[in-house]
């Protein structure tokens, strides 16, 4: 058996994807105009999904030149199988992004050397009753310890819906496959309206399942645990530093909601006397169309 | 690697598209009446030919999570322009962009705060001592609310697409609502991120909404009017202003978890709001393959309303969108709200 090994049409994949990244990039600019981040993101599509009709069309080629074509998808599901759980598997046990900083600087705060107290202090007091602003610092850096590591393992139990949810959704591309007649081998429309249709099923049996729900929601709440865990630890730096916080903006922002919804409380009650005064023939005032 | 006809044909339908960018939404002319930023109240002009009806207005309220343009899609699928030429002058409720500044707004300051205004001044303005109040989906079930809450001046009421019973069948979208944390701390959390949501809907069909809606594209390439309709919905689809923190988790609590409406324990400004208090006459239609409103959420607002309350309902065959998107759909509902108009207002 000959031709590209199944990896290679996916990483093709990626690559032609990724070549679109500009086009993503631009769509996100702020500064551009509108119509022109629209059109960008119109054709960052355009090439993702131009991306995958070539790795399909590589596949059906292939298939297509091949002396048993149904051997040969199978030899190449059974990689594609491979591949996804060896991608699942290694992503599994990584954070957002966005909350990957925490974990250094974590082992940052515990490293010996440091001026600050907390950090400073970190390794005799845990060894001591928590007292202390010390020690709240120090109740502070374990909840943020135990939030991302469940944060973590919350991620790990996700991915592995979604692993089942992909191995599922290849088995019913495959069984989809079988069942066709035998010649001629599937062409690129083919191949692809059978696997989003078995896409379509395995991810919609994943978002109707109890374990789905669960698994996503809690990695949702560990998230957004870890990031609160991480506040009163960030935010004392950065009053320091005099740099106002988007806690502190939201005090703000509270205000002056208050202020807003007791003005339209008194300006309601000035017009219903204003209304009152009128209906009783006292002297009318113009009112204004637009309020 | 083939690279042949898909991906030229790709290129010639991205270029012309880009030809076409930006294409027009909600064209038709309309003056802001009232301003409460974010909110604002349009009017819309009556049109050149518009008969003298006496019809009584109609105030539109969309749902907060994508832009109320899609009333006003374009020339011919506009329900707007419908409500228009049969005559009934039309306002409608624009809930804006809400800003970092606007993240404790909540369900009070929707309804009956701005609804509220928004009623006193189409009333004021037209002459009428009642109006229609015309809400869709999300925008339905706010409108229940403010019939609730504070039904003066409200004549007669229409649910389009609107879910009321959020447990009604479990879907996709309810379940998703289910993993949204909650919100625990004093200050309202920040926004809610409109893409995230754009995503979060898109990634309700995936397979349809992000493959198979591009990979047809270039079959349009020849067909201007539909290219021009692709890059419209294009548009609007991911047109997702940010969410309001306070109001997103007070609706995700009230009405998807614990589903209030229905169960009678919803409270607007600390007074307990009920359906069965709903003595308003009820048009409510909805869609008969709806992913996101199913018809057993939309329908249960039957059930919960007092037997004497007039209440007729209405299934329409599409989707989601295609309730004032479809010109069927439309040439139903006009008759229906006019018919409804001379016998209630």
């Amino acid at each position: 058996m000959s031709g590209p090994a199944p990896e290679e049409y996916w990483l093709d994949w990626i690559a032609r994807a990724q070549a679109g990244n500009r086009s993503w990039l631009r769509a996100l600019d702020p500064s551009a105009p509108e119509e022109d981040r629209e059109q960008a993101l119109l054709t960052a599509r355009g090439e993702w999904i131009a991306a995958m009709d070539g790795a399909l069309q590589s596949l059906a080629e292939e298939l297509q030149g091949s002396a048993d074509w149904t051997a040969s998808l199978l030899r190449h599901l059974r990689n594609l199988h491979e591949e996804v759980d060896r991608h699942l598997d290694e992503t599994a046990q990584q954070l957002p992004p966005d909350l990957q900083w925490l974990t250094h600087w974590l082992e940052s705060c515990a490293a010996s050397g440091s001026t600050d107290l907390a950090r400073a202090t970190l390794d005799a007091l845990r060894q001591w009753p928590q007292l202390g602003v010390g020690g709240r610092q120090v109740a502070n850096l374990q909840a943020l310890q135990k939030s991302l590591s469940t944060a973590i393992e919350a991620g790990a139990a996700y991915a592995q819906t979604q692993k089942v949810m992909l191995k599922k959704a290849l088995k019913g591309w495959e069984q989809r496959l079988a069942a066709r007649s035998s010649d001629p081998a599937p062409d690129r429309e083919e191949l692809l309206e059978t696997w989003l249709s078995a896409l379509s099923d395995a991810y919609e049996h994943m978002l109707d399942s109890d374990e789905h729900t669960r698994h996503l929601a809690k990695l949702n709440t560990s998230l957004q645990q870890a990031r609160a865990d991480a506040l009163p630890l960030i935010e004392p730096w950065l009053h320091g530093f005099g740099i106002a916080t988007r806690q502190d903006l939201a005090g703000t922002q509270v205000r002056l909601q208050e202020m807003r919804r007791a003005n339209d409380e008194e300006l309601d009650a000035l017009r219903q006397r204003l209304d009152l005064l009128e209906t009783h023939g006292a002297k009318p005032a113009r009112r204004n169309k637009q309020r | 690697m083939n690279d042949g006809a898909p991906q030229a044909d790709w290129a010639k339908t991205l270029e012309r598209c880009a030809e076409m960018q930006p294409v027009s939404r909600g064209t038709l002319p309309a003056s802001t009446c009232l301003q409460r930023p974010p909110f604002s109240l349009q009017r819309y002009e009556p049109l050149p030919h518009q008969p003298v009806a006496n019809l009584p207005p109609i105030l539109l309220v969309y749902s907060l999570v994508n832009r109320p343009d899609l009333l006003d899609m374009a020339p011919g699928r506009s329900l707007i322009s419908d409500l228009l030429e049969a005559g009934f002058p039309v306002y409608m409720v624009d809930w804006g962009y809400p800003l970092d500044a606007d993240r404790s707004l909540d369900l009070e300051d929707y309804v009956p705060g701005f609804l509220g205004k928004a009623v006193d001044q189409v009333l004021s303005e037209s002459g009428h001592q009642r109006l229609m109040l015309v809400g869709v989906c999300q925008g339905g079930t706010l409108s229940l609310c403010h019939a609730l809450a504070r039904p003066a001046g409200i004549g007669a009421l229409v649910t389009l697409a609107t879910p009321v019973d959020f447990h009604a069948e479990r879907n996709a979208l309810s379940r998703l609502a289910e993993t949204v944390p909650e919100q625990e701390t004093a200050l309202p959390g920040d926004n809610i991120n409109g893409q995230l949501l754009s995503s979060a809907f898109a990634a309700l069909k995936p397979a349809d909404l992000l493959v198979r809606r591009y990979r047809d594209l270039p079959a349009l390439l020849q067909r201007q009017d539909l290219l021009e309709e692709f890059l419209r919905l294009e548009a609007w689809m991911y047109d997702c202003p940010d969410q309001p923190a306070a109001m997103f988790h007070r609706f995700l609590r009230d009405f998807y978890i614990e589903n209030r409406l229905v169960t009678g324990r919803l409270e607007i400004r600390n007074q307990r709001v009920s359906l069965d208090q709903l003595t308003i006459p009820v048009f409510n239609a909805y869609a008969a393959d709806d992913h996101l409103v199913p018809r057993g959420s939309a329908r249960a607002l039957g059930h919960c309303l007092p037997a004497d309350t007039p209440y007729q309902e209405c299934e329409l065959p599409g989707g989601h969108l295609g309730v004032f998107l479809s010109r069927r759909n439309r040439q139903t509902l006009i008759p229906e709200l006019e018919r409804m108009a001379r016998k209630y207002l």
